[in-house]
């Protein structure tokens, strides 16, 4: 039913229908996500909250294609995600999902330049192509004098703009970021989401976050609120209790 | 891909201690296989060209009954038509030398004391070249002037007490039965490194030996080559010359005669695969436990790649280029370990015995390009194939949770 409304609706990116996700431990099963729905619209600024342990990552994580459900499905643009092989998730990952996560994963021995051209690598562009589309993105997060820095070299705040030119150069479908404040300060945090904002508004940029920092819920055009790996209200971050 | 080599190379060198420690472990098997096969190959070398040039020559041409020991009777197996083949043999620019040849036992007597020794004889107007191999420890070689000396091994001498000027008599009987004996002076004492052969051999003019044993034949015909390398092919060309000789003849190469030299040489090469295979091992142990504890280091960061939507094969394939990279490092730095050792040793002349040799040889290796190849191919595939079982197990890792790992 979700999967046809998806298919109607042209600017529906990404749609979570009845997901659920077991983990086991030992014995002992743990109920992650309970037949959760949810449904993604192109140039959304949306988010997933609730306390911890409430299963946002867990979604996110499976919206990403990084994890299968137990079950119920995945369609990102229609697509069934449920039969694809290991290195079809791969495939799609690289040329449809950017990550952005809270402890910036940043590979430490490559540059700002070179962590924001690795994703471009994967989809083999030639080296020349890949420089000059990394040293865009990173201009747009205002990284350019700091192409040639480490990670090591780079403050928290500018590693996780890497993170983010990181996940826009390729243009992706829907841009997934957990947490993404979680380890900023209040100015940083605020500087970075600005930046999301304005890449959602001028570059049309799909973004969906995980996260319980009143600072994103905020600015969250929709937000989904999860409890136990239950959904239990949708709408507007001002109308979410 | 330029990318990727770079990712390999600073990955391979990220914990530089450790890495460091890898590539002195690969170096060092590098330069333990390169020295030790330079060392061994220099010795079977030279057992090679002593035993050629001392005792078998590079072919031997002799009647069918002599190799095949059919006939009881000597003077069966002597090829008489010897002269004839030899100057037919004598048109080949690469033969160095082709010379008859008699080999039998005699009782060698100086004053009382008598030995059985055995006389090998030598052309000393054809096979001056073989000289050099007999090294004079007193006295000098063999010459066409004066047939009526005999030159005798070390440890031959040493039994009889025999010295350079000393006069000796020999007793043996012809190849009709009947005794004769006749007197000598040494010439020289020698000594090849084969200490066997000089604790029981004298060396005689051909000449004088058929005079000896009442015959103008020769056992064999011995040939020498300008270079050991052309012995199958010279051989190939003098069986059609020989097909059309008087006598029914075959030619054996050195290598069908040198039993002592095969079984050396069959030592050696056991010995070094022995030593190939254990420091392989050592090496294969330690990379595959780095493999392991960069892979455990860096969960994050393959969590990280791996969402990114990078291919578990890719994975595989990163982990095998670092360890091309440790591997490659360790073979350039053992090659040129190897190298400087091989010439240190070279110089400092350090004197050795090996088991069978009468006398000591300096220790020289020889730096083999083959060899450097083959430890150096065997070093980089090694470091490859420890990484892989690791590489496999970090690129099946659950994406979610090397995410955690943070990096």
């Amino acid at each position: 039913m979700l999967k046809e409304s998806c298919e109607r609706k042209t600017d529906c990116v990404v749609q979570a229908v009845e997901v659920s996700r077991i983990y086991s431990l030992g014995e002992h099963t743990h109920q992650a996500l309970n037949k959760v729905s949810l449904q993604v619209s192109s140039q959304a600024f949306c988010a997933i909250a609730g306390p911890s342990g409430s299963g946002k990552s867990t979604l996110l994580n499976i919206l990403g294609c990084l994890e299968r459900p137990s079950s119920g499905d995945v369609f990102v643009e229609g697509i069934s995600t449920k039969q694809l092989t290991v290195n079809q998730l791969a495939d799609f990952r690289s040329q449809k999902l950017g990550f952005v996560f809270q402890t910036f994963n940043l590979v430490p021995t490559l540059s700002a330049l070179e962590n924001v051209e690795y994703p471009l690598l994967l989809l083999n562009i030639s080296a020349a192509e890949r420089r000059t589309i990394a040293q865009e993105a990173l201009k747009k997060v205002g990284l350019e004098k700091f192409l040639k820095n480490r990670p090591s070299q780079l403050s928290g705040g500018q590693r996780q703009r890497v993170a983010i030119a990181r996940a826009i150069v390729k243009k992706p479908l829907l841009i997934l970021a957990d947490e993404p404040t979680a380890n900023l300060d209040r100015n940083t945090a605020t500087e970075i989401l600005d930046l999301m904002q304005r890449l959602n508004s001028e570059e049309k940029m799909t973004f969906v976050f995980s996260s319980h920092d009143p600072l994103v819920l905020k600015r969250a055009t929709h937000v989904s609120y999860l409890v136990d790996g239950i959904k239990v209200s949708e709408g507007e971050e001002r109308h979410v209790a | 891909m330029w990318l990727r080599i770079k990712i390999a190379i600073r990955n391979a060198f990220r914990n530089r201690r450790r890495s460091l420690l890898n590539v002195l472990m690969i170096s060092a098997a590098v330069t333990a296989i390169v020295i030790f096969e330079g060392f061994t190959q220099n010795m079977v070398e030279g057992l090679r060209e002593t035993t050629i040039e001392t005792q078998t020559g590079h072919l031997q041409i002799a009647l069918n009954s002599f190799w095949e020991k059919k006939s009881l009777k000597p003077k069966d197996n002597l090829i008489q038509s010897y002269k004839n083949i030899l100057s037919d043999l004598e048109k080949d620019k690469r033969i160095k030398y082709a010379a008859g040849r008699l080999e039998f036992f005699g009782l060698l007597s100086k004053d009382d004391d008598s030995i059985s020794a055995r006389v090998v004889t030598i052309d000393p107007q054809k096979e001056v070249s073989r000289n050099k191999y007999f090294r004079f420890a007193e006295g000098k070689a063999l010459n066409d002037q004066s047939p009526f000396q005999v030159a005798v091994g070390s440890g031959l001498a040493k039994k009889l007490k025999i010295k350079s000027g000393s006069s000796v008599s020999l007793l043996s009987h012809t190849y009709d039965g009947i005794v004769n004996a006749m007197d000598f002076e040494v010439s020289g004492i020698f000594q090849t490194d084969i200490s066997e052969f000089d604790d029981s051999t004298l060396l005689m003019p051909l000449k004088t030996a058929q005079q000896l044993l009442d015959t103008s034949a020769v056992e064999q015909i011995v040939v020498g080559l300008n270079s050991s390398w052309d012995t199958a092919a010279v051989r190939s060309s003098v069986l059609p010359k020989l097909a059309s000789s008087a006598e029914p003849v075959q030619v054996k190469t050195w290598f069908q005669l040198a039993t002592l030299y095969k079984q050396v040489a069959m030592f050696n090469k056991i010995q070094n695969l022995i030593i190939q295979l254990i420091l392989m091992s050592l090496v294969m142990l330690s990379i595959a436990n780095t493999v392991g504890m960069s892979i455990l280091e860096r969960t994050g960061e393959i969590g990280t790649i791996r969402a990114l939507g990078e291919k578990r094969a890719t994975v595989v394939f990163q982990f095998l280029m670092e360890g091309f990279f440790l591997g490659l490092c360790g073979a350039i730095l053992g090659t040129c370990s190897a190298i400087l050792l091989a010439k240190l040793f070279n110089s400092m002349n350090v004197p050795i015995v090996f088991p069978g040799a009468s006398a000591p040889i300096f220790i020289k290796i020889e730096i083999l390009t083959g060899s450097i190849g083959k430890a150096s191919l065997l070093a980089v595939l090694i470091t490859m194939i420890a990484a892989i079982f690791p590489a496999h197990r970090a690129s099946k890792m659950n994406i979610v949770q090397a995410l955690r790992h943070n990096i």
